[in-house]
């Protein structure tokens, strides 16, 4: 009987696989997904969100675009205490979740009233603050889609500007 | 065949894995909390402004979780975690710490716009809902059906994360010709592959993926023997190791173990009949 069960369980869930799901939306439900998890993991390939920002000197020149992405060094330790690489991945979710609502805007909505896009740039102004040179008079980001390539070292394939945010200050 | 893991066992099992888990999770998020720069009120994470995301207006709703969301409530939320975790490793799981934990658990969805670490925390909540459940509804149906029902729901859940996982894999090409792989792990945190790394070589990246695609793809396997639900879990502690070692992510290693003598009890009740 389990056995059974067992076998039409993953039969249906083999259909499910697929068929595009709808999604579902709603605050409760963004809040409460846990509870109903899709186990999709590492299976988008394509364009990925990075975050880029730059810097305006005292003097009122702009520094280079650089990329904000979580890189650590790796200790056996993590394997039992990691907090740090964990919210540095954190972090790099909110960049993620930001490409995800940005998609989901709609027309003429406002991107920077978006507490996921308040939080980015919460993100990067406290990494600013602690980077040098600190004093500098302003600072942009951009959300740029890129196509990574397999070589390495080698540039995206291909980059797309999500959003530009504009000088903003400190 | 026997049955390798009795009952009694294997849910101590669980118990014991779900509380080590558990510890290292609150002991970490302890450690961030003592950063004012993340979580103070003036941090990335100040709740100040998540608080606007919130989907109820509710005052008591909202003044609750203000109070609970500040540093010094929240290292005093995540220590009496960590203790309930030891609670549960050390003698098992009274009802009222299952329902401490899975009322944590869920605060914490709140705290961080729905999961913190991703999969982890679907997975844990899995496991606390599960004990949390089994002991709710032991009055009713007996230890021994509320444990087996615990232990099943888990199971399934486990068995659900590597199937789910492997087929929506082999639908991509990227996946299948190898290419994905190395992507993915250019994109660890713990820096890109290097220059002349194995996994560059297209052949061993598209055997390393078809490996690894098909062994999740086949996770319904191992309820039909013991033996071999055994060997996977032993493959699957290897796999998610790896994930730890290349992407960082420590919490999943946890999670994902606490299920394994779930899956080898329902293996072996399921190879008994």
């Amino acid at each position: 009987m389990a056995l059974l069960f067992f076998i039409v369980y993953f039969l249906m869930l083999a259909v499910a696989i697929r068929f595009k799901t709808r999604e579902v939306n709603g605050r409760w439900w963004f809040f409460l997904r846990a509870f109903f998890p899709n186990w999709k993991f590492f299976h988008a390939v394509g364009y990925a969100p990075r975050l880029y920002v730059r810097k305006q000197s005292a003097e009122l020149s702009w520094g280079p675009w650089l990329l904000m992405y979580p890189r650590e060094d790796r200790r056996w330790i993590h394997l039992v205490h990691n907090p740090r690489v964990n919210l540095a991945l954190a972090s790099q979710n909110l960049v993620e979740h930001l490409a995800g609502d940005l998609n989901a805007l709609s027309e003429g909505q406002d991107a920077r009233a978006l507490v996921i896009y308040q939080l980015v740039v919460n993100r990067v102004q406290v990494d600013l603050a602690s980077s040098r040179p600190v004093d500098f008079n302003a600072f942009e980001l951009e959300l740029r889609m890129e196509l990574p390539s397999t070589a390495y070292g080698a540039s995206p394939r291909d980059t797309q500007v999500m959003l530009a945010s504009g000088p903003m200050k400190p | 065949m026997m049955v390798p893991l009795n009952l009694e066992l294997a849910y101590r099992g669980v118990q014991v894995l779900l509380g080590w888990s558990l510890l290292i999770q609150s002991l970490e998020f302890w450690a961030m909390q003592k950063h004012l720069h993340e979580f103070g009120e003036k941090g990335v994470w100040r709740w100040s402004l998540q608080e606007q995301e919130m989907p109820s207006r509710a005052i008591w709703f909202l003044s609750a979780l203000r109070w609970l969301f500040a540093p010094a409530p929240m290292r005093g939320l995540f220590l009496l975690r960590a203790l309930g975790a030891l609670v549960l490793m050390l003698w098992g799981a009274p009802w009222g710490v299952m329902v401490f934990l899975l009322a944590s658990t869920v605060i914490l969805l709140f705290r961080f716009r729905g999961a913190f670490n991703g999969g982890s925390d679907f997975m844990t909540l899995v496991a606390v809902s599960a004990l949390f459940l089994a002991e709710t509804f032991v009055p009713w149906v007996g230890q021994d059906q509320a444990h087996k029902a615990a232990l099943g729901y888990m199971a399934l859940h486990a068995l659900s994360s590597y199937f789910v996982s492997g087929w929506v894999k082999l639908k991509r090409a990227e996946w299948r010709s190898g290419e994905a792989l190395v992507i993915f792990l250019d994109a660890g945190i713990y820096g890109p592959l290097e220059a002349h790394s194995l996994f560059r070589v297209p052949w061993v990246a598209r055997l390393c993926s078809w490996s690894f695609m098909l062994w999740e793809a086949v996770s319904p396997s191992l309820l039909i023997d013991p033996v071999w639900a055994i060997l996977y879990c032993l493959i699957a502690a290897v796999f998610h190791f790896l994930v730890f070692w290349y992407f960082g992510l420590n919490r999943f290693f946890w999670s994902w173990m606490v299920n394994f003598p779930a899956l080898v009890y329902c293996s072996g009740l399921i190879a008994s009949f």
